[in-house]
Parts: structure tokens; C-alpha cells; sequence
């Protein structure tokens, strides 16, 4: 008696495996076929086999990047710090527009939940689905050209994803100094800046410091509206078809992200 | 008790910010407009090189004729500084031909003025226009538009007049069919230097080029124009339109215009001029672009097919 139901529990369990694992191998052999078919139709047809060159086309189209034309070095001085500016200035703007957006966007400490937690949202989605290029456009029709727009842009492309994380923490706090401060008869006010904001401080600093080094990617093609910065020189480089001048601004760029880089990583272990 | 009433100041605070932001815009005048700061714009493209010192002496000439302060701004984009004239931020632009038209129909405010006239080139005539012409390389035996049936050709890009537009609106009228049954394929370079190298080392078998650009990659040394075969030519396409804007008062508008057209007696504007293979710049009307118009309404009528 007992040994039939453990017989058939063991058959069960069994039997229930091999049909996990039967689904799992067709999930695999799906996956498959979907990147054999993406690689057929975007590589294999598209390309025009009987004219591809080998490595020596390769090699020219190198050749026109190198050597880097170093007489530029004195052009970029001042880009280089226009760019850097618009990141750091759109990014501040950012984490103060973040604070409102991540309060209303926080499930536990929305104000007026049925109204304020999809505004919140709205705005976390908006800012993070509309593309930097396109936000510069709207506020180049708004404040004119010039760096301004250029941070305004930067800057609304980080509420999103700064208030998203930020929200989250939030939501994720440990319930314990919030009810700790709320007993002793502490105000709202009292228990978000002494039982929520200590909690999430680092992660909000933490964010902020990966957001602004993201920005300065993002700042470089804010030449689009008339911010200057690399953006524009690099613009300009590639019309004249000054291609050793593309490579220099491409070493700028990559200088001042890894000036970034490293700027990040202290200030993230000073804060954190 | 005490949360919510904190909860709803903030609230209001907030409302009332974005109520002052949205009262704060610009009231628009019924007069005329005389702001005492000129906006000036323009693109950087190949013909309008990088060294902003060339444009020194320009907007020194403008800050003089008008006797206003100019500032001048550089954006990579056609659609933002277009967005800038709408806004009403930019006064006096430098706008590509089909992004004027575009322009011109959002806001009939925005209007050309002038243009610069070109001088001859190696295949660029006399004037203020360039053409679409079909190319080939000698010796590949493409010598007749019927021998390029089921060639791979090579368009500029979506947003190009000579390199796009032209050859699908003007083009297939000769050949009585569109360029994707006519062609084997079609691919884009992205620059007309690109589709003229793209020819030249038989990456593909024929290009549409505008006349000035393929003088300026002859120019840089890279191709001779004895290298290739001439298929077809397009009717004249105006140049560049310097644009302003008709809010502004007649005689600032005046002022800017007679800035334009005698820019050619300013000595040192002479290299500005010298960059853009002119010699002198030409009056041009709004009507000068219903070439531009029609293209694009027949590119329009294509898309709906």
C-alpha cells in the first residue's frame, strides 16, 4: 500500500520532468531557428556576396581613420568641456525633477495613490521611452537653441530612469523606522526624512553617479541642437570628410568617458 | 489628519508652478517684430565647411548693415534649427531645399530671400542650382539607361533631393516604372561621395549624384570626371535658401537682404564665398522651389500607392 503510492508519487515526479525538460528543449531548439532566421534574413540576403571584399577593402576603409589628425587637439579643448557641462547640468536637473516623480511613483508613500501613482508612472515611462534627439527637438521649439535645450533634453531622458530606481527603493525600504518614528508620534514629514531617506540615499547617489556617466554619451550628440560640445565638431569632421579629424574627436570622447569613468568609480566609494 | 494637509499644500505647490510656466509664454506682438538680437543659423554640410572664422566676417557685416547684435549658432540638424524658426527663436537661417518647403508649409512666416549663384565647375554649371545626373564607370559597358535593367544602384538617402527625390520622381517618368522593379537593388551610401566611390570601385554599378558634390570629390583628387559615363540629367534644382522670417519689420528685412546680395563687395567675406564655389549671391523667390513642391508631392503620391 505504501510503497504503491510512493511508486507512483516517484512516477509522478518523473513523469512531470520529462515533461520540463521536454518543454525546455523545445524552448531551446525555438531560440535556435529564431537566430538561424534572423541571421538568414538580415546577413545572408542582404548582402551582396559576389561584390564583398576581402580583407584588403577592409583594411582601405581602415587606413582613411589613421593616423589621428592631432593638429584638431586645440579645437577640442572647449568642446570637451561643453559637453562635460551639459551632462553634469542636465543630470542635476534631473535628480531634482526625480524627487517629485519618485515620491508620486512609490506605491507605499504616494500621496493620493489613485491619481498620483500614475502620474508618477506616466512621467517615469514617458521620460525613458522618448529618445534624448527627440526630447531636443520639442525643447528647441521651447527655449531656443543653444546648450540650454541640450541639458533640458539630457536632463528629462534621466528623470525616468533615476525615479524609477528610486521608486523602487522606496517600496523595498524596511518597514521597521518608518513605524519606529510614526509611534513616537512623528508627522509625515518627519517619518519620510528620517525613516525613508536615510534608507535610500545611497542608492539614490549611487544612481545618480551611473545616470550623469551615461550622460556624457548622451551629451555628445546634443550638437544637434545647437548645444556645440563634440557633438558638432564631430558633426562637422565627418562633412568634410576629414576622416583622421573623426578619429581625434572619437579619442576626446573616449578621454572624457574614461574621465568619467573614473570619477564615478570614487565618488561611488566615497558615497557607498 | 496632519499628512494629508502636508500631502495637498505640495500638490498645490506644485499645480501652481506648472500653471506659472504655462502663462509665461511668449505673447506675440501684432506689429511688427525689431528684436535688437539677430538669431543667424545655419548647418554645417560639406559645402558650408567647419572653420567658424569664415563665417567672422559675415555676421560682422550683418552686426554692421543692421546695426544689431548677431548670434550665431551651429546645430547638426536641419530639423532643429526648422523647429527654432517656428518657435520663433531663429530670425535668419540657412535651410536645405526640401527642408524649406517643409518649412514654408508648417509656417508660411518662413521665406527665402536669396541663394548663392555657383560657379562652373567640372560638371556643375553656372547658376544658382545644381542637377541630379546618373552615373556609371567607363569600361563597365553601363553606356545606356536601358543596359542598367537589373544593375544594383546606389540612392543617396531618404531625406536627399538630387539623391533620392529626383531619381524617384523625375527619373522613372523616363523609364515608365518604379526604381525597385527597374533595379535588381537599391542601396543607400548615405553621402554623395560615398555613392560616387561606391561606383568608382564597382561596389555597385550606378549612382545618382548632385552635380557640386561630385565636382568637390573630383576636387579632392580622388576620381577624374573622365572616369565616368553621364546617363541622364535632371532638371536645375535651386540651391540652399537663406530664409527669414516675414514677422520681421520690412525694413529689417530689407536690410538683411541687401546684407545678403552685396555680401560678394566685403573682402574678407570673399572666402565664405570662395567655400561654397560662388562668386556672388542672387535674389531668390518662394516660387523658385515649386520645383522642390512638386517632387515632393509626387513622392507624396507614391507612398499612398
Amino acid at each position: 500500500m505504501v510503497e504503491a503510492t510512493i511508486q507512483q508519487k516517484t512516477e509522478s515526479i518523473i513523469a512531470i520532468r520529462t515533461r520540463r525538460k521536454a518543454i525546455r528543449y523545445m524552448v531551446y531548439v525555438g531560440l535556435v531557428f529564431l537566430v538561424l532566421w534572423s541571421i538568414q534574413s538580415t546577413i545572408i540576403e542582404d548582402t551582396d556576396w559576389d561584390r564583398i571584399g576581402g580583407l584588403k577593402s577592409i583594411s582601405q576603409g581602415v587606413k582613411r581613420f589613421v593616423p589621428p589628425d592631432f593638429s584638431l587637439f586645440g579645437q577640442l579643448v572647449k568642446p570637451t568641456i561643453e559637453t562635460f557641462m551639459i551632462a553634469a547640468l542636465g543630470t542635476m536637473l534631473a535628480i531634482v525633477l526625480a524627487i517629485p516623480v519618485s515620491w508620486f511613483a512609490a506605491h507605499n508613500i504616494s500621496p493620493f495613490l489613485p491619481v498620483t501613482y500614475p502620474i508618477g508612472r506616466a512621467i517615469m515611462t514617458l521620460s525613458r521611452s522618448v529618445h534624448e534627439i527627440v526630447w531636443g527637438l520639442i525643447f528647441v521649439s521651447a527655449v531656443g537653441l543653444g546648450a540650454f535645450p541640450g541639458i533640458i533634453a539630457v536632463g528629462m531622458r534621466s528623470i525616468g530612469f533615476i525615479s524609477k530606481l528610486t521608486a523602487e527603493a522606496i517600496e523595498d525600504i524596511d518597514p521597521g523606522p518608518v513605524e519606529a518614528i510614526k509611534a513616537v508620534g512623528g508627522n509625515w514629514f518627519q517619518v519620510v526624512l528620517y525613516g525613508i531617506v536615510p534608507q535610500i540615499l545611497p542608492v539614490f547617489i549611487g544612481n545618480a553617479i551611473f545616470q550623469w556617466d551615461i550622460n556624457i554619451r548622451r551629451a555628445t550628440i546634443m550638437g544637434l541642437v545647437g548645444a556645440g560640445g563634440l557633438g558638432l565638431t564631430f558633426h562637422r569632421q565627418l562633412v568634410m570628410y576629414n576622416y583622421q579629424g573623426v578619429t581625434t574627436v572619437i579619442i576626446a570622447i573616449l578621454c572624457l568617458i574614461g574621465f568619467g569613468e573614473v570619477c564615478s568609480y570614487y565618488a561611488r566609494k566615497a558615497i557607498i | 489628519m496632519k499628512n494629508r494637509r502636508v500631502t495637498f499644500t505640495a500638490l498645490l505647490v506644485c499645480l501652481s508652478v506648472l500653471l506659472v510656466f504655462s502663462l509665461a509664454g511668449r505673447v506675440s506682438a501684432a506689429q511688427c517684430e525689431n528684436p535688437d538680437v539677430l538669431t543667424f543659423s545655419i548647418i554645417p554640410t560639406e559645402e558650408t565647411i567647419q572653420e567658424l572664422t569664415l563665417y567672422q566676417p559675415v555676421i560682422k557685416y550683418l552686426e554692421k548693415t543692421t546695426g544689431k547684435k548677431v548670434e550665431f549658432y551651429m546645430p547638426t540638424s536641419y530639423a532643429s534649427v526648422v523647429e527654432a524658426l517656428l518657435g520663433k527663436w531663429v530670425d535668419v537661417a540657412v535651410l536645405g531645399p526640401y527642408s524649406y518647403v517643409i518649412a514654408h508649409s508648417k509656417d508660411p512666416d518662413i521665406v527665402v530671400f536669396s541663394t548663392y549663384a555657383k560657379r562652373p565647375g567640372h560638371i556643375q554649371e553656372e547658376g544658382p542650382g545644381y542637377k541630379s545626373v546618373l552615373i556609371t564607370k567607363k569600361g563597365t559597358g553601363f553606356t545606356t539607361i536601358e543596359s542598367l535593367k537589373g544593375s544594383v544602384l546606389a540612392l543617396t538617402d531618404p531625406g536627399s533631393t538630387s539623391g533620392n527625390l529626383i531619381p524617384r520622381v523625375v527619373f522613372t517618368k523616363k523609364i515608365g516604372m518604379p526604381l525597385e522593379k527597374y533595379f535588381k537593388k537599391i542601396v543607400y551610401t548615405g553621402e554623395h561621395d560615398l555613392s560616387t566611390m561606391a561606383v568608382y570601385e564597382g561596389k555597385v554599378d550606378c549612382a545618382f549624384v548632385a552635380t557640386h558634390r561630385f565636382d568637390n570629390v573630383i576636387d579632392r583628387g580622388m576620381v577624374k570626371q573622365e572616369d565616368f559615363n553621364y546617363l541622364w540629367w535632371s532638371p536645375t534644382v535651386p540651391q540652399d535658401p537663406f530664409v527669414y522670417r516675414m514677422s520681421l519689420c520690412p525694413d529689417l528685412r530689407k536690410k538683411i537682404e541687401d546684407t545678403f546680395l552685396t555680401i560678394h563687395t566685403v573682402p574678407k567675406a570673399k572666402k565664405w564665398l570662395d567655400n561654397v564655389k560662388s562668386g556672388k549671391m542672387v535674389p531668390m523667390t518662394d516660387a523658385d522651389y515649386d520645383i522642390i513642391r512638386e517632387l515632393k508631392k509626387a513622392k507624396e503620391e507614391m507612398k499612398k500607392k
